[in-house]
């Protein structure tokens, strides 16, 4: 255990019990973000990268596995008697701002009701310094402050939901998906603008996506989840230049490019098929093993562990076993 | 050349809302050969999708399109066309894939009853009407052939499987797979991968291509995603508040987009080999109060007086590269008759 590290998730999982059996989301990972980088997790919808976020920041109780916050709280096991402190301190931003904004509520409302529910700012002047400090932060104007979240545009309403994380002076916010529901030309200011604050105060995110070039501008170090699993976690650059695990290589191909020089980057060797399988009653052995091009015999059978390739990058499949 | 396949003529289309019209579509002009491949690109709310629902009559009743507006296809006009006739287009011409399968496959019947449907509806509607024998005929394997066309495991359960039971993938193949039930003049994709994930999306552009390559259908790929269109297209239009404000080959374009909106866009794309632009202050316009002169002006950072003034004409960059912008004027640029 690093001193510079925020946090350390070990074994973590979170199954769901249905009729149908039960749903293992996220099925045993373990990674750890430094202060100051942005961790990417990237995964196709049904990988259970949304979980890892939810449980986190406490929306959910992990089944199991140790989540180290700072080197002294553990966010499991007081679940239910968080300290405040440590619910400032970790802050989540949704996919949809249309949907994680109330539409009833002026945004100065929205704004301020983080601050009344951790006391900050007894009188209303001081709270209303701090909605315009962040306001600013996020690059609105303050007249903003007296509209309602369907008079502005979705790149607005996603800047106004980075303000409420921001509002709390947190140092771990989990971006979840935060610009996929806009467009490329806004998409791109608020990208630029979450990575001027993180550099600012120093924060440290988890930004997680399915769009890998996004990833690629954005992300220091990068995880790719497969079913609940982790399959290989590589700094940035090495991430893109050098890809191991073979879903890695199946994703960045697919990825629609823009320019000859992106199109060098893509491997050539794997296209993709199949889909995610149902992540109830998993089968025995590697995940992938249904849509691998690289099958071999002993991915049927058991599950592979993590091979150390290069400091810092780590890769689950079988055929990197030394 | 041979004779255009579909061309649009200065398409105005408007809708009747609460505070007045919103003059959405103004004055597009496309044009597309037989067996070629266009793409349309544009943010959301820009027209894209009004411009192809008006190909295919389905725009909501709150919509006005002006006399002046042409939509010709093989050389009739659309909007002027009774309702057999736009029928008959409708089954056995042109057809239309949506950007969400989930919503736009019907959830209470079965695919197969979907497709066999489907069938039985576009052979009425051909040119030789067989007769009420051949209409009696057992469809099942005809449509199950069809499902295995677009690389669908096992059709024969995917036949009697209810659209719920399928994920995303599966149900936009499916719902290629009833563009594709009879020989088409023109797809028209509308933001196919959009709702689907990478790899998945992947798979079925792979499809996309396919087919038409097979088919040597023309083809409408309407999309947010430059990627996308680099992928399919050979041509692209790129559209901004219901116009068109650059037309040109697809590597031209890649290659050396002018308009100050087409570059913003290429730029605000997230690189794979690494770099991220500004982005474009600013949103789409009011439509109801669109502003004067040229719809980009507001957001332009290279506006002149006249940008507020005047609509920009159609420029000709080279033979097939065009631009609706003031900045070319001064360049010599002439201005498209056509």
């Amino acid at each position: 255990m690093k001193t510079d590290d925020v946090l350390t998730v070990d074994c973590l999982k979170k199954y769901f019990i249905i009729p149908q059996g039960t749903v293992k989301a996220v099925n045993g990972i373990s990674f750890f973000v430094k202060r100051g980088e942005t961790f990417g997790i990237v995964g196709e919808s049904g990988s259970g990268k949304s979980t890892v976020a939810y449980v986190l920041s406490g929306i959910y109780r992990a089944t199991e596995g140790n989540i180290i916050y700072k080197g002294k709280y553990d966010i499991n096991k007081n679940f239910k008697k968080r300290s405040s402190k440590l619910k400032r301190d970790i802050q989540i931003v949704f996919q949809n701002p249309g949907s994680s904004l109330n539409p009833s509520k002026r945004i100065k409302e929205i704004l301020e009701n983080p601050l009344k529910c951790h006391n900050i700012g007894k009188k209303k002047n001081d709270r209303e310094e701090k909605i315009v400090e962040v306001l600013e932060m996020v690059g609105l104007s303050t007249g903003y402050m007296y509209k309602y979240p369907w008079m502005i545009g979705g790149g607005e309403k996603q800047l106004v939901a980075i303000a409420r994380a921001l509002i709390l002076d947190p140092s771990l916010i989990l971006l979840d998906e935060p610009t996929s529901s806009l467009d490329v030309s806004v998409q791109a200011k608020v990208i630029n603008c979450l990575i001027q604050i993180q550099k600012k105060f120093n924060l440290t995110y988890i930004f997680i996506t399915h769009d890998l070039s996004l990833m690629r501008n954005v992300a220091s170090r990068i995880a790719i989840m497969y079913l609940g699993k982790i399959c290989e976690v590589a700094q940035s650059s090495e991430f893109f230049d050098n890809p191991l695990h073979p879903y890695t290589r199946m994703l960045i191909s697919s990825v629609m490019v823009v320019s000859e020089e992106e199109e060098k980057l893509k491997p050539k060797d794997i296209t993709s098929i199949g889909e995610i399988p149902s992540p109830i009653n998993v089968p025995l052995g590697c995940g992938f093993y249904s849509r691998c091009p690289k099958i071999i015999e002993i991915c049927k059978r058991e599950d592979p562990s993590f091979v150390e390739i290069k400091k810092g990058h780590i890769v689950r499949c079988h055929l990197f076993k030394k | 050349m041979s004779k255009e396949l579909l061309e649009i003529r200065d398409l105005h289309v408007g809708f009747k809302v609460f505070n007045g019209i919103a003059k959405v579509i103004d004055g597009v002009n496309i044009k597309l050969w037989p067996s070629e491949k266009i793409g349309i690109v544009g943010e959301t709310g820009c027209g894209k999708t009004t411009t192809v629902k008006a190909i295919m009559r389905i725009l909501s009743r709150n919509s006005l399109i002006t006399h002046e507006s042409k939509i010709l296809f093989e050389g009739k006009n659309i909007l002027k066309m009774n309702n057999s006739e736009i029928q008959k287009i409708r089954s056995n011409k042109i057809a239309m894939v949506f950007e969400d399968p989930t919503s736009s496959i019907n959830p209470v019947f079965n695919i197969g009853t979907q497709l066999k449907d489907i069938y039985k509806y576009s052979l009425s509607y051909e040119e030789n009407n067989p007769g009420k024998k051949e209409l009696k005929d057992d469809f099942k394997p005809k449509v199950i052939q069809i499902l295995k066309n677009v690389y669908l495991p096992d059709p024969k359960r995917i036949y009697q499987s209810y659209p719920i039971q399928l994920s995303g993938g599966m149900l936009q193949r499916v719902s290629i797979a009833m563009a594709l039930i009879n020989k088409k003049k023109l797809l028209i994709f509308d933001e196919p991968g959009t709702s689907l994930d990478v790899t998945i999306k992947d798979q079925i552009f792979r499809l996309i291509t396919k087919v038409i390559s097979e088919e040597k259908t023309s083809i409408i790929l309407i999309s947010h995603n430059l990627g996308d269109i680099r992928h399919i297209a050979e041509r692209v239009y790129v559209m901004y508040a219901g116009r068109i404000v650059e037309v040109a080959k697809t590597k031209e374009f890649f290659d050396n987009p002018v308009h100050p909106y087409s570059k913003g866009l290429l730029l605000a794309t997230p690189k794979l080999s690494g770099g991220l632009g500004e982005g474009i202050s600013g949103h789409i316009p009011d439509y109801t109060n669109p502003p004067k002169g040229c719809r980009f002006h507001p957001r332009c950072k290279y506006r002149m007086p006249i940008c507020s003034e005047k609509k920009p004409p159609l420029f000709n960059i080279d033979d097939s590269h065009q631009v609706t912008c003031f900045l070319f004027q001064n360049k010599g640029a002439t201005i498209n008759e056509n």
